[in-house]
């Protein structure tokens, strides 16, 4: 059937190649699009078609020269991954595959890594720093080949998407997480108010909280400072601080593009409060936020890591649902290695790696649970928690839910994580229990249950991911506390998110 | 009068005078030789088994003189051997401290080799060169290029290397530009700037695990002017960091362009800023 449609192609449309398959029987005009070393695609009068360069002979003006192809690829999205973090990761995927590099630099914002064997060049990787919308608007103009974004696209996004075919941005989630980061307020070191919640956050960025004094601190006004609008993090930051709070917009007496001159200028300033995140704070100091129960929670690694911070920030690349060149493949799977994350780390951000903490460090978290034992949490309960997890250590591996028991982004990736470190046998021989945890709202009884419940369906979805890990090895299983060991106070929407989790501890 | 005083100091002084010829011309008088033997002065004695050179030693041979005329030929114009040396040793700070002397080939160029990258220096008038090189990797090795076939070099190895964190371009062609570091008080950094050219830029900073954390913010930068607004640059990178291994490659700027000239070309993002983590 394929064959006869192909055979129809029109001799009368635009085409400067001509593919035919080596026993001749199929024929395929139109114009190229690209070749990746392994397969052509194709621009026909069907529309874009994909086919494999070993099971058709090339002819015409637009065939590639087999021998000297050059994979291209084109990064475009937000500078808070384009700036350094895409960078720091070629620059590493070239040593450890021993290619050499040469970066060419256009300007702060354009740059190409030629990567180049013994032989000869091998890849181009282009890079265009801007902003998530500027990554998507490239995608789907089909002038980037991956999209640097700070979220998934947007409904406007994805009906422009809708209206190229085949289109470039698929509804289910396509988003991969390459590492972490954190959206904080920042101050300079000198500034004596280290903590403030994210209401009066929020009000200092409405200009309803002006002088430092409201915050704790002495009688000076507060000079705010933010990103400017239309970018990524912008976005991120109203939807996260702002939005909920009920209110439109954000306000600061200035706004800087480059993320690396508010937090200068914030360095410098004692008055100031600027809106960052924690990979480009520099030498600012990234506030703690608490809340009105006494719980303080803190940007570093390990929050980040086990998405107990409150505004973790995922940083993503976005494939489009079409094949890459194989190079580009082998870049991204690289992305996911412990010797990117080494080089994620070192660049500032936060690695997904899998690390464990004693159950000694639960310390004020445990010390809140026992000073707030309740009928809904009674002790008995707490201490049963205690006998479960004593001798256990808890994995940074942990998952929280958008709504219902819909993992959020940084958590599918958690699965996917988790599954691979299955199936390597890193917990062979070890028993790992996946605990549910629920806010505090409504009676404990089905807290406890949907706690359960969310257990049980993250474990399956991790046996689902780990298809060849061996389960004879390992034993799994999945318990549930309910509300008894909060990790932010019920009394804020944030908090109740962060107590919605499910944990992962082993033995 | 003058001849009978000639007869009375001559008979008063004992003194017969002789007549010297040169050239049949009477030219000097001269004292006779002295009747009595005086004794002779004693003459320093040679210690066993060193070698004096006599004349009357040396072969009657013309040809075998050849190495000892050739010799006499290498000596530079203020008189010092023409034999080329260098010298590197390991000073405070990880830096090599580099001597080069090849007294005949005053003010001749020469490239300086160090971790694979290179630089253009031009020895003195007495053919010397001296300088201090922040060590870009631990055998401390040091080439000097005259030519191809006419290379000195010498090592001294760096045993603190690892303490130090540094960047080095060294630019091959075109504006080469200037690494801009803005750090906080407490992360001092410099910036050694080497060759006759100014093309090799290294930065380095101490690591100190006490240290507090900080970022120092690097960047690229030259002034815009008219002869060189439409001159890119080409060089090589090398970045050395406690812990991780050394990260090579090659960098290419694009040109400003014209409409700058007067203002500062500035690249915020080509170099990967310094981040320094809390211990």
């Amino acid at each position: 059937m394929l064959c006869a449609v192909l055979l129809c192609a029109s001799p009368a449309f635009a085409q400067d190649v001509s593919l035919t398959s080596r026993d001749g029987a199929i024929e395929i005009e139109g114009t190229l699009l690209s070749y990746d070393g392994e397969f052509y695609r194709v621009d026909t009068i069907y529309g874009p078609l994909t086919l494999d360069g070993e099971g058709v002979t090339c002819a015409g003006p637009g065939c590639p020269d087999l021998d000297a192809f050059i994979a291209e690829a084109t990064f475009s999205g937000t500078r808070f991954i384009g700036d350094v973090l895409l960078p720091a990761l070629i620059q590493s995927f070239a040593t450890q595959n021993q290619f050499s590099v040469t970066r060419e630099v256009q300007d702060d914002a354009h740059s190409t890594f030629i990567l180049s064997d013994a032989e000869r060049v091998r890849a181009r990787f282009a890079l265009r720093s801007s902003s998530t919308a500027e990554g998507y608007a490239d995608l789907i103009a089909d002038a980037a080949d991956i999209a640097m974004v700070l979220r998934e696209p947007n409904h406007d996004e994805l009906g422009l998407a809708a209206s190229t075919s085949p289109s470039p941005l698929a509804r289910n989630k396509r988003a991969r997480v390459l590492a972490l980061d954190g959206l904080i307020a920042m101050t300079a070191p000198d500034q004596p108010v280290k903590s403030l919640t994210l209401e009066e956050l929020s009000k200092v960025f409405q200009g309803e909280i002006r002088s430092w004094s409201d915050l704790g601190g002495v009688e000076t006004e507060i000079v705010a400072l933010a990103p400017p609008e239309n970018t990524g993090i912008h976005e991120a930051l109203l939807s996260r601080i702002i939005t909920p709070f009920g209110r439109g917009s954000l306000q600061a007496e200035q706004s800087f593009p480059d993320p690396d001159d508010l937090a200068d200028a914030v360095a410098r300033d004692a008055s100031s409060i600027g809106l960052g995140t924690l990979s480009t704070v520099g030498n600012a100091v990234p506030m703690r936020l608490k809340g009105a129960c006494g719980f303080e929670q803190e940007a570093s690694v390990t929050s980040l890591r086990t998405e107990d911070y409150p505004l973790t920030l995922p940083l993503m690349l976005y494939t489009p649902p079409r094949r890459l060149p194989l190079i580009l493949r082998e870049f991204l799977a690289f992305t996911r290695s412990p010797a990117a994350d080494l080089v994620i780390r070192r660049t500032g951000y936060v690695d997904q790696a899998i690390t464990e903490s004693a159950f000694g460090e639960l310390g004020d978290r445990l010390a809140h649970a026992i000073a707030n034992v309740s009928a809904e949490a009674p002790l008995v309960e707490l201490q049963r928690l205690v006998e479960t997890l004593r001798n256990r250590t808890r994995l940074s591996t942990t998952f929280r839910f958008e709504s219902g028991v819909r993992l959020d982004v940084q958590s599918s990736e958690n699965i996917a994580r988790l599954a691979q470190a299955l199936e390597t046998g890193r917990f062979d021989g070890r028993s790992l229990v996946f605990v549910g945890f629920s806010d505090g709202q409504g009676p404990s009884g089905p807290n406890k249950e949907l706690a359960l419940r969310r257990a049980a369906l993250v474990l399956d979805q991790v046996r689902e991911a780990a298809g060849i890990a061996n389960f004879d090895q390992i034993e799994v299983a999945a318990d549930a506390f309910g509300e008894v060991l909060p990790m932010a106070c019920d009394d804020i929407a944030w908090g109740r998110s962060l107590n919605r989790r499910v944990e992962v501890w082993i033995e | 009068m003058s001849i009978f005083r000639a007869g009375v100091l001559a008979a008063l002084l004992a003194y017969v005078p002789s007549a010297v010829f040169s050239d049949g011309i009477p030219f000097a008088m001269r004292a006779p030789l002295p009747q009595v033997q005086e004794e002779l002065p004693t003459l320093p004695v040679t210690p066993a088994g060193f070698d004096v050179l006599s004349i009357s030693a040396l072969p009657k041979d013309e040809g075998s003189l050849l190495p000892i005329m050739a010799s006499q030929r290498a000596i530079s114009a203020f008189g010092i051997s023409c034999k080329e040396e260098m010298t590197v040793d390991v000073v405070a700070g990880a830096m090599l401290s580099v001597s080069l002397s090849a007294p005949c080939r005053p003010e001749a160029k020469v490239v300086i080799s160090h971790a694979g990258l290179e630089f253009e220096n031009v020895l003195s008038y007495a053919g010397l060169l001296e300088f201090e090189l922040p060590a870009l990797e631990p055998t401390g090795t040091v080439e000097a290029k005259f030519s191809p076939e006419q290379i000195l070099y010498d090592r001294a190895r760096v045993a603190d290397l690892a303490d130090f964190t540094r960047l080095a371009i060294a630019w091959e062609d075109g504006a080469p530009m200037a690494i801009k570091a803005s750090a906080p008080d407490h992360m001092p950094v410099s910036i050694e700037i080497l060759g006759s050219k100014g093309s090799l830029h290294i930065l380095s900073y101490q690591d100190d695990p006490r240290q507090e954390p900080g970022v120092v913010r690097l960047a690229l930068e030259r002034e815009v002017d008219a002869a060189t607004c439409a001159e890119g640059a080409r060089g090589s990178v090398l970045k050395i960091m406690p812990d991780l291994p050394a990260l090579r490659y090659k960098l290419k700027v694009a040109a400003p362009g014209c409409a700058q000239i007067g203002e500062m070309f500035l690249l915020k993002n080509a170099l990967q800023d310094l981040k320094l983590a809390k211990r």
